[in-house]
């Protein structure tokens, strides 16, 4: 019977994973973006986002327009950038160049796009902020400035899942 | 002994057999988990039945086809990122909550708090076994236990039950540890009442 009830513990562990990578896979469906929560790592967007701030993204169709605040990434870099559009040129085959520039700066966007690059296509875009959470990204900043704690964090919740019976 | 003649067994009850229980007597979950198990060890040692492990595998099974769904959608996403992926994904995700579904049903109707199932075997080796299946509560911060025993005798079969309730202090002692006698005598005797019942 132990293997039996081992493997129920581990089950169970895995179970816990799945939900959550379940609700997360099924959000970027619905939300037709391929990162639909993110957190806000700078302070470029204030007063409307501080560093720490959960954002709700949707990518579907609708065109993008300017005032509206996209998360976008620079090839090459990881890490997406949440600003502004300040401007839109759209043609008629529906190709679209966004400029965008974080509320917060002093000027646009174009120093931090790749070399060569002047405008985002929307490709890059990766959704557009459509709801926010203050502070609660908080947790994920620290876990990425002091990766030790996340290892911990999640090796203690891991160990006391499979440890703990019913 | 009463209990010795009653339970139609050769050997006596030996509690040294048996490793000493030590359990947190506030923590409800684990004094129920300490006693099924106890139960477990004395149906399979003392009783000598065989455990069915049906229901459990059912489980286990309806467990590992929901994780396989969502590694499957993890693996698939991985080597075929969204937005390919899009369908694969909503699939697996629709696929796994009804799975949770499934299990939610199955733990509440099938399994109930059903922790143990056995097979008395006929002792010639040829006729029909006897069924049997053991259930528990003991809801938090009560310290009442309530044991049914349930037995489907292979030859006639009728089905007979019998439930008792019994407070944990009758079996534990002051540090928590289980005493084995008490609660075999206890076990034992509603297992004799179950077997030999008649029903009228």
């Amino acid at each position: 019977m132990d293997w039996r009830q081992t493997f129920y513990q581990i089950l169970n562990l895995g179970m816990i994973v799945s939900s959550a990578l379940m609700i997360w896979k099924g959000l970027m469906v619905v939300t037709g973006s391929e990162s639909p929560i993110v957190v806000v790592l700078s302070g470029s967007m204030e007063p409307a986002f501080y560093r720490g701030d959960l954002l709700f993204l949707t990518n579907l169709q609708d065109p993008i327009r300017t005032g509206e605040i996209v998360v976008f990434k620079i090839k090459d870099r990881d890490i997406p950038i949440v600003h502004r559009v300040i401007k839109v040129h759209e043609n008629e085959k529906g190709e679209v160049k966004l400029l965008t520039k974080g509320d917060n700066n002093a000027v646009d966007d174009r120093g931090l796009y790749a070399k060569g690059q002047f405008w985002v296509k929307k490709e890059d875009v990766v959704g557009r902020a459509k709801g926010f959470l203050p502070y609660v990204g908080m947790v994920t900043i620290i876990m990425n400035d002091y990766p030790k704690f996340k290892y911990i964090l999640l090796g203690g919740l891991g160990i006391f899942v499979l440890l703990h019976r019913e | 002994m009463l209990f010795n003649m009653a339970s139609n067994k050769e050997k006596k009850f030996q509690p040294e057999d048996y490793e000493p229980v030590k359990v947190d007597k506030w923590e409800t979950t684990e004094v129920k988990n300490a006693l099924d198990d106890a139960i477990k060890k004395f149906v399979k040692e003392e009783y000598h039945y065989v455990e069915n492990f049906s229901l459990a595998d059912q489980k286990l099974s309806l467990c590992s086809v929901a994780c396989g769904l969502s590694l499957f959608a993890l693996v698939y996403d991985y080597l075929y990122p969204f937005p390919e992926s899009k369908y694969i994904l909503a699939t697996c995700s629709v696929s796994y909550f009804i799975m949770m579904g499934v299990i939610t049903l199955f733990s509440k109707y099938r399994e109930r708090s059903i922790f143990m199932l056995a097979v008395e075997k006929d002792k010639a080796g040829l006729g029909p076994d006897n069924m049997w299946s053991f259930s528990s509560f003991l809801p938090r911060f009560t310290d009442t236990y309530t044991i049914t025993l349930q037995f489907v005798d292979g030859k006639s079969k009728e089905t007979r039950h019998v439930q008792r309730k019994e407070s944990i202090t009758k079996w534990f002692d002051e540090d928590g540890s289980l005493v084995m006698e008490n609660f075999f005598r206890f076990f034992d005797e509603l297992h004799f009442e179950v077997k030999e019942k008649k029903v009228l």
